[in-house]
């Protein structure tokens, strides 16, 4: 024995040396599958149903197909992850209900009826334990459900079993869910085989308060000598507490009845026909996962004498998840003999020979016939056979299952390196530019297209600026407010000409000279005049704004697209287009500082016009700023302190000061073909140096490498698109062939550990 | 036709074309004041001018006056002016300024005009033997046109076709060989050129833009006759005079109208007030026209002097067919300056005492006449 425990300890020990490979090969391949995934998304055709004109380029690569060989891959890695990380040699423990299964159990671990329950009549194994070999530990390890794994786990697939959809959410939500109704919608082909499931679920509906405390998802330790009650079902009863529902999976270790053993596990196969859903899924996936070895417990009773076809089906799964081993090297069957009639013994037997072993031909199964109840029988015949065939058969099944999953990732990683190698040739063939050419070649465009905009608005301008340009707007403007200004002088200077001439004559009698007053006036009517004009300001500011929204209207669309809030006023558009230049991660200061001079713009009357309607309002001054060169006004101020003479007085005030409103309104008429001239000039400065400027072309690129996704932000049709989808493509397919090309070149690696 | 020196003038008429004259009469007055040589006006002259000082003085009553709208002349006027001897009306330098409708130049239109068919061959006559040129231009419609609609109206007003036909013409004649020798001179005469100045009371500052405006406007008119006369050369006077020169522009007013094709157009009506209570009329650089009149006779003087010493040694048959057959400039200046008038004169003068005083008469006028020849020009006037 000490031999087959070195010999199995040994096993366990090179499938520890596995586990890290194994655990590197999966996440390879996880990630090859990512990979694929990703390429599936790259190159599949635009969803929003337009003409990509990318996908002739691309072609249309089969990633579906590599999809389902990554899986292949990751299923048989998983398996081989299964086997190296037991710690155990496991042995299943497998039959139909009622051939003595926990009963064999009971006799390979020494446990009784207590931890393993069984019984005559109705099925009593709630929850398949597992069971561990120790020598020293003796106790069980529960791992409960939380509510919505018991809800996912246990109810759900009842719900899908007996088709009553969607499953409950909570647990309220199934206490309260209504199952009464659900036997009388039964057919009566099923309700055979689906009643007994629903009785099952409505058994789990009416006692959930009695293991709701227990869905806490913890792990509890539990004495063996309590632990029936979490694996077994109660006696019948209406009232029956039901813990053992929220046990998710139980553990039990003890010393098995075997001296000198090695870690050695034994667990408690689903039965095939047990009336809970999913029962032969359960038993593939233990089978495929969980054991190393399995015995199939057969007891020949008198309806049961005969290997029926649900026992050729057992092994039948059996075998399919046994691909690489015999599997006369993977099951054994145990002719449970105890209690049974020999004749039944013989006949089963002869029914095995006959109908199993011969009709396979060559090696036959591995048959044994033993008391299973006869513990010591069972050590000898079974136990102790079983681990000294596992001890030489082990280490070339676990040989043969690593070489299998080697085999299928080394064909499904060459396939996939042939797919990618003929797309990279393809993808290769696609002369696509470079981001950097592209950046560069839209740099130019954009730099184009802003210029043949701008060269466009300016051309406007001195349109404008020419002299036969009518700025008519601007002229009845100025008339009108020409005009204002004259009735007001016309009006006694807006006070009445009786009333001007009565405060004339009133000041003139206080004066006693009319001199004061008259100068007084011409002080205040030129005052007066030079604030009247600035009404003129209005349209010099809608000239200024009409810059400015030209200017934007001439940046393009694209341009804009950098400022957040276009629909405001074309200055706060160009502001904050400024800003974004100089305060891009690429900055742009000499674009930016191009359209701050555009901002600076200054037409406003005081600094335009003011200065000259100021000299055209010289005539109103009394006396004239060099008396020996000028006599000025002063003759026509001088006149009798009458009625007549304050008449006298207006007329000729009126006429100095319609002189002053028409040389004003005549400095102003100059001001439209003015201001159009230095709005061209700005216009031409702006495009000198936004456009021609030393520094424009670098600035332009910096722009576009800086905004490439704000100015392009529907960037997913057209050249750029298929560039970039060329460019994403080629990186991702040359990484998925570096990885498959790292599979082969790990291979020799594995194999090398394999062996 | 009467033997005188001859000017032409064109421009609209009511660009003020006999107040020109009043203020070229008043700054000669002023120049001759106490040379014992006076200015003498014909009868028709005299009547112009004097109804010219009329209205000024009623404009002066009535404190404020317009300048009437500008349009083509319609009709032929002749000013006839002579620095005479005072108390001797047989000494005198005659002068006659002919002013007249620059479209009767077309001979498509000129039928359509019985005042064109009855005068145009003495016009002619008169165009071609013109020493100067007269282009009065009204200052404000240059200077006040400041939208494009009044600048393209602007041009119609100041007839520069008109212009330009009857320049073409005068330099052609000028160009002659008959003509080569004699004088010639355009003058491009801005009136009402107070508001500009502010060197006449006035504050203007616009002197500059004045300039460079009939510059520009007049280049084409200029190169017209510089191109027909190139066999010899033509002074061009550039003289933006002061008419009233106690005026100021208080409003020019751009009225709409329709032309004679009957599309729209703008007239120009100045609006004018006086500077100064009384108004003191003082006209600027209008001397400018006599100056440059006396000048081509003193100028002609020289040329005939040379001739005579040429004559010398030429054959005497020939030189004394041409004497005895005067005509023209040169029988002007051999008549009036040359002595020949005199002698005349003595044959039918009795008194030796009186064939002196008369000859000191003579000597003292051509001695005005080279002053003021020699007198510089108005610091406003530049020769082009």
């Amino acid at each position: 024995m000490s031999s087959i425990r070195e010999q199995l300890d040994e096993v366990l020990r090179r499938r520890g040396e596995y586990r890290p490979v194994v655990e590197e090969e999966i996440d390879r391949w996880t990630r090859i599958g990512q990979l694929v995934a990703t390429l599936g998304e790259a190159a599949a055709p635009d969803l929003a149903g337009e003409p990509d004109p990318a996908q002739p380029v691309l072609g249309a690569p089969d990633t579906a197909e590599m999809a389902a060989a990554v899986e292949d891959c990751l299923a048989v890695l998983a398996t081989v992850r299964a086997r190296v990380n037991r710690g155990t040699v496991n042995i299943g423990v497998s039959g139909r209900a009622r051939n003595g299964k926990s009963t064999v159990l009971q006799a390979l671990s020494g446990l009784d009826d207590r931890q393993i329950p069984s019984g005559r009549g109705q099925p009593v194994t709630a929850v398949r334990s597992r069971i561990y070999h120790s020598a020293t530990d003796r106790g069980a390890r529960l791992r409960m459900h939380t509510a919505a794994s018991f809800l996912a786990e246990v109810i759900a697939p009842y719900h899908a079993e007996l088709g009553l959809g969607r499953a409950p959410q909570s647990l309220e939500e199934f206490a309260r869910h209504g199952y009464g109704h659900v036997a009388d919608g039964l057919g009566p082909q099923d309700k055979p085989r689906l009643a007994p499931v629903l009785a099952r679920l409505q058994e789990a509906q009416e006692a959930v308060e009695s293991y709701r405390p227990y869905l806490t998802g913890e792990t509890r330790t539990v004495d063996l000598t309590d632990i029936r009650q979490w694996v077994a079902y109660p006696e019948p009863s209406a009232q029956a507490a039901r813990p053992y529902l929220a046990v998710r999976d139980a553990a039990i270790t003890c010393a098995f009845p075997l001296e000198d053993l090695t870690a050695l596990g034994l667990v408690d196969m689903p039965g095939l026909g047990e009336l809970v859903p999913r029962a032969e899924e359960h038993h593939l996936d233990g089978l495929r996962n969980d054991i190393d070895f399995v015995i199939v417990v057969k007891r020949p009773t008198d309806t049961n004498s005969m290997w029926a076809q649900e026992d050729a089906r057992a092994l039948q799964l059996i075998g399919s998840v046994c691909t690489t081993a015999d599997v006369r090297d993977f099951a054994l069957v145990l002719v449970n003999t105890g209690g049974c009639l020999p004749e039944n013994i013989a006949a089963l037997q002869d029914d095995l020979d006959k109908r199993l072993n011969n009709a396979s031909g060559g090696r036959g199964y591995w048959v044994v016939a033993a008391d299973g109840a006869d513990r010591d029988a069972v050590r000898d015949q079974v136990l102790r056979p079983v681990l000294e065939h596992l001890a030489l058969a082990l280490p070339r099944m676990d040989r043969a299952a690593i070489e299998d999953a080697v085999r299928v990732c080394e064909e499904h990683g060459e396939r996939i390196a042939e797919q990618a190698a003929a797309w990279a040739q393809r993808l290769r063939a696609a002369a696509v530019p470079t981001s950097t050419e592209q950046s560069i070649a839209r740099a130019e465009e954009l730099r184009a297209e802003v210029a043949a905009s701008v060269q466009g608005w300016v051309d406007t301008l001195k349109g404008r600026a020419a002299d036969d340009f009518e700025d008519t707007e601007f002229y009845e403007r100025i008339t009108e407010v020409h005009q204002e200004v004259r009735a007001w002088v016309l009006d006694g200077f807006g006070q009445g000409a009786d009333a001007w001439r009565q405060r004339a004559l009133n000041r003139f009698r206080v004066d006693r000279a009319s001199l004061p007053f008259a100068s007084a006036e011409l002080n205040r009517i030129r005052v007066e005049m030079a604030r009247r004009f600035s009404a003129v300001d209005s349209l010099l500011s809608r000239r200024r704004d009409e810059y400015w929204a030209g200017l934007a209207a001439a940046l393009g669309p694209r341009l804009t697209l950098l400022v957040e809030d276009t629909a405001g006023p074309a200055q706060h558009v160009l502001s904050e287009l400024a800003a974004v230049l100089r305060d891009a991660p690429e900055p742009c200061p000499e674009l930016a500082e191009t359209l701050g001079f555009a901002l600076d713009v200054r037409l406003d009357y005081r600094t335009r016009a003011l200065p000259r309607v100021r000299r055209a309002l010289e005539v109103l001054l009394p006396e004239p700023d060099d008396p020996a060169h000028d006599s000025g006004p002063a003759t026509l101020l001088s006149v009798p302190r009458t009625d007549e003479g304050a008449g006298l007085l207006l007329e000729r005030i009126t006429q100095l000061a319609r002189q002053a409103a028409y040389d004003a309104q005549g400095v102003l008429a100059q001001e439209p073909g003015t201001t159009a001239q230095v709005l061209f000039a700005y216009g031409e400065q702006f495009e000198d140096a936004f456009v021609r400027a030393e520094s424009s072309e670098a600035e332009f690129r910096r722009l576009v490498a800086g905004f490439q996704d704000r100015l392009w932000p529907g960037d997913r049709t057209g050249p750029q698109a298929v560039s970039a989808r060329v460019h994403r493509l080629r990186h991702l397919v040359a990484e998925l062939r570096r990885m498959t090309g790292d599979a082969r070149a790990q291979r020799p690696e594995t194999e090398r550990r394999t062996r | 036709m009467t033997l005188s020196f001859k000017a032409s003038m064109v421009g609209p008429s009511r660009v003020g074309k006999t107040t020109l004259i009043t203020a070229i009469l008043a700054e000669t007055e002023t120049m001759l004041a106490g040379s014992g040589i006076s200015l003498a006006m014909g009868e028709e002259t005299e009547l112009r001018v004097r109804r010219n000082r009329r209205n000024l003085r009623r404009a002066v009553e009535g404190r404020e006056f317009e300048a009437s709208s500008l349009g083509g002349t319609q009709s032929m006027a002749l000013y006839d002016v002579s620095l005479q001897a005072v108390g001797d009306s047989s000494v005198q330098i005659p002068f006659s300024i002919l002013d007249y409708p620059g479209g009767w130049l077309d001979p498509d239109t000129r039928p359509q005009s019985t005042a064109a068919k009855e005068s145009w061959a003495a016009c002619e006559a008169h165009i071609t033997e013109s020493l100067m040129l007269l282009v009065p231009v009204e200052a404000a419609v240059l200077m006040e046109a400041v939208t494009p609609a009044q600048r393209r109206a602007a041009v119609d007003l100041l007839g520069f076709e008109d212009v330009q036909a009857m320049a073409r013409k005068w330099a052609q004649a000028r160009n002659q060989p008959e003509h080569r020798e004699e004088p010639a001179v355009l003058v491009l005469a801005p009136l009402k050129c107070e508001k500009y100045f502010d060197d006449n009371g006035g504050q203007g500052r616009e002197s500059a833009r004045l300039r460079e405006l009939v510059r520009e406007k007049y280049r084409e008119t200029v190169a017209v006759v510089n191109a027909e006369a190139k066999n010899r050369a033509i002074r061009v006077v550039y003289a933006p005079i002061d008419t009233y020169g106690c005026v100021d522009l208080i409003e020019g007013e751009w009225i709409q109208t329709v032309d004679v094709y009957g599309d729209p157009a703008l007239d120009f009506r100045g609006h004018y007030r006086f500077r100064e209570i009384p108004p003191v009329v003082r006209p600027k650089a209008a001397g400018t026209v006599m100056q440059e009149l006396c000048r081509c006779v003193v100028a002609g003087q020289d040329v005939e002097e040379r001739r005579r010493a040429a004559a010398a040694v030429a054959v005497y048959q020939q030189a004394l067919e041409r004497k005895v057959e005067p005509k023209g400039f040169w029988g002007a200046v051999d008549y009036y300056v040359s002595g020949e008038a005199l002698a005349n004169r003595n044959t039918r003068l009795d008194s030796r005492q009186t064939i002196v005083a008369t000859a000191q008469r003579q000597q003292q006028l051509k001695a005005v006449l080279e002053r003021i020849a020699k007198e510089p020009a108005d610091q406003r006037v530049e020769e082009w």
